[in-house]
Parts: C-alpha cells; sequence; structure tokens
C-alpha cells in the first residue's frame, strides 16, 4: 500500500490539531493563581513593612550596643591588667609605678546650678590587710587586691534648711561598722546658718553614704582624694620586724651575759630601751594607717541657699503657664535623647548596618535575578 | 518586540486586566492545546500542559522582557512543560501516553494511512518527533517554528529534511514522493 507525499503532510498535522472547542484553561489557571495575587502587597503596605523592619531593627542594634559596649570595655580593662603584669618586671615601669601610687589621686568638680554626676569610688580595703614585702608575688602581680588607700571625700551642700540637712548628715553614720563623727560644727543663725561636718565612714561604704548625702541637698561640689599607702605600709612592716628581730636578740644577750660587769648590763638595758620605744611607735604608726585605711574621711559642708524661691504663679492660668514650660522643657529634652539615641545607632552599629545592607542587596539581587528568569523561557532544547 | 501585536494585551493583563489574557486565549488556546496533544500525544495531558503554561504566564506577566515575541515566549514554555509532562509520564509504569491516541484525532487525518504515519513519527528519535510535530503545525509558519526552537530557519529545515527522510523510510517502499 502506498502513502504519498500529500497524506504524509495531512497525517503530521492532524498530530498537532485540536478538534475540540477551546477549554478556557486560562480561566482555570487564573483561578488558581489568584490566592497567590491576592497576598501581593500594595506600595503603601510594602513601604510601611519596610518602615517596620528598620525600626525592628534600630530596636535590636540600640538594644545590643550597649551590652557591646560593656563587654568591650570589660575586654579593654583585662587586656590592660595583663599589660601592666607583662611591664612589671621592667624596673623603670616599676618605679614609674611606684611614684603614681604615691602620688595621691584626686577627682574635682565645680558645679554652677546642676547637679554633678555621682563618683562612684571603688571601695577601699575595708580591713587593714597587710601585704606581702616588696618581692611579694602576689602584691606584683595583682597590685590592686592589696592596695591600701586612705580616700577622702569632700562634699558641698546647699539648702534652704541648713539645720535639718545637717541632722540627716549625722543620721546616714553607721555605727554598727565603727563609723562616727570626727567632729560637727553649726555656726550662724537664721539665714546664715552653715554647718561643717568630719564623717568617718567605713572605707567599702564611702559610695553608698556619698550617695546619700547627694539626696539631702543641692550638691554644689564635690571632690574626693585616694593616697596609695601600700609601699609606706610594707616600709613600716618590715621595719617593726627588724627591730623586734633585734630586740629578741637584745633580750637573748642580755640573758646570756649576766656576769657581765655592770655597765655594759646597763649599756644593754639602754639599747634594748630605745628598740622597745621605736617598736611601740611603729606599731601605733601602723595602728593609725590601717585606721586611716578602713575608715574614709567624709567632709561635709553645708551651706544656706541664698537665691531667691521662684515665684508661684497664681490661678489656673499660672499654673497651666508653668506646666506647659514644664512640658516644653521635656520635651526638648526627650528630643535631644531621642537623636542621640539615632545617633549611637547609626553611628555605632555601622558593622550592623554594613551586614543589614549586604543582606538586604544579595537577597534584592537573589529575587530580580529570579524575576528575570521567570520573564525568560529558554528555547527548548534539541 | 515593539511591533508584537500580543504584547500590549500582556502588559495590559499585568497591570490587572483579566480581559487582555482572555483575549490572548482565544488567539492562542485551541492552537496550543493541539500542539501539546502532538508533543505529548495524551488529551489529558496536553490540558494540563497548557494550563500549566497558563499559570506561568500569569505568574510573569509582569516580569516579561520582550526578548521575544509573546506568542514564541508562550510556545517555549509549553513545550518545554509538555517535554517534561511526557517524560514523567514515560517513567510511569503504567503507560498513558496512547491510552487514548485511537480517540484523539480527528476525522480529517483519518483513516489507517493516517494511524500508520503517526505511530511512524512516535517510533522516530525525540528531537526529529518536535521538528515534525512543530513544523507542520498549523499556528506556525517555518519561520516561527525556527524562533521558538531558537535555531536558524536553514537549520530548521536541514532538519526537518532529515525527519523526514527518516519517517519516509520508517513507512518503507510505500511512500509516493
Amino acid at each position: 500500500m502506498t502513502i504519498d507525499q500529500g497524506k504524509i503532510d495531512t497525517g503530521l498535522a492532524s498530530m498537532s490539531a485540536w478538534s475540540e472547542a477551546p477549554a478556557g484553561l486560562w480561566q482555570a489557571a487564573l483561578e488558581s493563581t489568584r490566592p497567590v495575587r491576592r497576598h501581593r502587597l500594595s506600595r503603601p503596605a510594602k513601604i510601611a513593612s519596610a518602615a517596620g523592619v528598620l525600626v525592628l531593627l534600630v530596636m535590636v542594634v540600640g538594644a545590643i550596643l550597649p551590652s557591646l559596649g560593656k563587654a568591650r570595655a570589660s575586654a579593654r580593662s583585662i587586656r590592660g591588667d595583663m599589660t601592666v603584669d607583662a611591664q612589671v618586671s621592667s624596673p623603670s615601669v616599676m618605679a614609674k609605678a611606684e611614684q603614681r601610687n604615691r602620688a595621691p589621686s584626686t577627682v574635682a568638680m565645680g558645679y554652677a546650678g546642676e547637679p554633678p554626676p555621682s563618683m562612684d569610688l571603688p571601695p577601699a580595703s575595708a580591713a587593714p590587710v597587710v601585704p606581702g614585702a616588696r618581692g611579694n608575688p602576689q602584691v606584683e602581680t595583682n597590685p590592686a587586691a592589696d592596695r591600701m588607700v586612705i580616700r577622702k571625700a569632700t562634699i558641698e551642700l546647699k539648702t534652704r534648711d541648713v539645720r535639718g540637712v545637717f541632722v540627716k548628715s549625722a543620721q546616714v553614720l553607721s555605727e554598727a561598722q565603727g563609723e562616727y563623727i570626727e567632729s560637727s560644727t553649726l555656726s550662724g543663725e537664721g539665714e546664715n546658718t552653715q554647718g561643717t561636718l568630719t564623717l568617718r565612714v567605713s572605707a567599702a561604704r564611702l559610695s553608698a553614704l556619698l550617695n546619700s548625702l547627694r539626696g539631702l541637698a543641692e550638691v554644689t561640689s564635690e571632690n574626693a582624694t585616694g593616697e596609695d599607702i601600700t609601699d609606706q605600709f610594707v616600709d613600716l612592716e618590715a621595719r617593726l620586724r627588724n627591730e623586734q628581730r633585734v630586740e629578741t636578740e637584745l633580750l637573748d644577750l642580755l640573758a646570756s651575759r649576766k656576769e657581765a660587769p655592770l655597765r655594759e648590763v646597763l649599756e644593754l638595758r639602754d639599747s634594748i630601751s630605745r628598740v622597745r620605744e621605736s617598736i611601740e611607735r611603729m606599731a601605733a604608726q601602723k595602728e593609725r594607717l590601717s585606721r586611716l585605711v578602713s575608715l574614709a574621711t567624709v567632709l561635709v559642708i553645708i551651706r544656706p541657699d541664698s537665691t531667691k524661691p521662684a515665684p508661684i504663679p497664681d490661678g489656673l492660668g499660672g499654673y497651666f503657664m508653668k506646666q506647659l514650660r514644664a512640658s516644653w522643657q521635656s520635651s526638648l529634652t526627650f528630643l535631644a535623647d531621642s537623636i542621640a539615641f539615632l545617633l549611637r545607632v547609626l553611628v555605632g552599629g555601622a558593622v550592623f548596618w554594613v551586614a543589614a545592607a549586604v543582606v538586604i542587596a544579595a537577597i534584592l539581587m537573589a529575587r530580580r535575578r529570579a524575576i528575570r528568569r521567570l520573564g525568560r523561557e529558554p528555547a527548548p532544547a534539541l | 518586540m515593539a511591533d508584537d501585536p500580543d504584547l500590549p494585551l500582556l502588559q495590559r493583563f499585568a497591570k490587572g486586566d483579566n480581559a487582555a489574557l482572555g483575549e490572548l486565549a482565544r488567539r492562542y488556546e485551541q492552537p496550543l492545546l493541539g500542539l501539546a496533544l502532538g508533543i505529548v500525544n495524551n488529551r489529558e495531558l496536553a490540558r494540563d500542559a497548557v494550563q500549566d503554561m497558563w499559570v506561568r504566564v500569569i505568574r510573569a506577566a509582569a516580569s516579561f522582557q520582550a526578548q521575544s515575541s509573546v506568542r514564541t515566549w508562550m510556545y517555549r514554555i509549553l513545550i518545554n512543560r509538555a517535554i517534561t509532562l511526557r517524560q514523567a509520564a514515560a517513567r510511569k509504569p503504567v503507560a498513558v501516553l496512547d491510552a487514548d491516541a485511537g480517540a484523539m484525532h480527528p476525522p480529517h487525518g483519518a483513516g489507517e494511512d493516517a494511524e500508520r504515519i503517526r505511530a511512524a513519527v512516535r517510533e522516530l528519535p525525540e528531537n526529529q518527533q518536535l521538528i515534525l510535530v512543530l513544523s507542520y503545525h498549523e499556528g506556525l509558519t517555518h519561520e516561527a517554528a525556527a524562533e521558538v526552537l531558537g535555531i536558524p530557519l536553514g537549520t530548521l529545515k536541514s532538519r526537518l529534511h532529515a525527519a523526514l527522510t527518516a519517517l519516509r523510510a520508517r513507512l518503507g517502499a510505500e511512500v509516493v514522493a
């Protein structure tokens, strides 16, 4: 049976002919994709979402930054300690450190009506600690641990009620911890009344006590010093031990030379007496130093506040104006705080922003590439 | 592709005018179904292929880059999808490709000859089958078929000639040129 070309052409054409009516498949496809299309966000919704994500990022970075700052500071301090430890072996560095330790450190601030920032001091050795000798490795490796520091602070307060603050200042002491008033003076009459107290407080409680005093009245000035007497104490101890050794030797000598001439015995007794006196003097000095270290000295000066009180506005209008002014001030403060916060987040979190930008750029590029791929169709492979 | 008559329809649809997609379907759905049938040899699979093609067109309408005509783009999507479906069906344990082969073609190509020709085409390699189906598809000229396949017209013709020769060989000496 023969098949001519015409039949082949007809047969081939019939292979890709659709005899039925169109099936409306496009509508079915439209229906099936509708949920996807409905979930597409409009432009305002996209902008709102992006803004929400940005705000969230700012909050997260803002929350992360302070803890990061603390971690960095702590790491720096650890590195600093390690550096000091490493440098102690150098004689010149040790000499410099000794010089620095001998010089009293002073923090002083003057105020012009503004409350001072708190000066929280690290607690000194509450109990008199006897550090090791100069060659003691404990002193070299951890100098802060056994340091003996004499703390002194002066705080000047301004108030309308000098007598009230004077009494309250005396009440912040804790007698249970051996704290006491070394001296107190209240002089003047009426608006010229002025009070001064010298308080001896536990060195460990100095910061807390200063905080209590700050709460009593307006602080006009504050000053704190710390004198490191570790070396002095160590020298004193060494000399004391030496004198005690000499005393023991002299006593032994006296016991063994009972048959010696009277003159020699009397000379020996004189020497023992001199050594004994020296020992007692040094022991007293040591005791005094220990007391100075364990109890910090706080000088409280209370002066009258001579400024006239602000006139209290009368009536509802005055009250309204006062509230308005207060609100305006607090709004400006809040604005300044907000700007400072944003600046901190923007600049301090630069690393996070760069990382976020890289991630977002990568996502956008991948998305664009996917869209491009979607809009193109490769030719069928033959 | 600025003179593409289908491009405004696709753009209108991308902006939300579903009627534009209906117009595109009116122009192309029937020929596309026929082409799919020619590739997969099964009505249900042909419908699936065309519906999948519409889904793809709907999703990608906004990102269509007009590097080819809309018609070429749609044909390419359909052919690729139909080939995938045919291969997936061929992997199934029960062959469905020829399940309704006897009933699917219209009577105008009817008769024993047409059936023998179709059977001979199915025995050819896949690329030759595709060349033959596409070249004899009523919706496409040879130029358009070459564009869909991404090959020059001369290449299409030479491959078509080779496929026809192979088909004639399959039909044996009965062929009268």
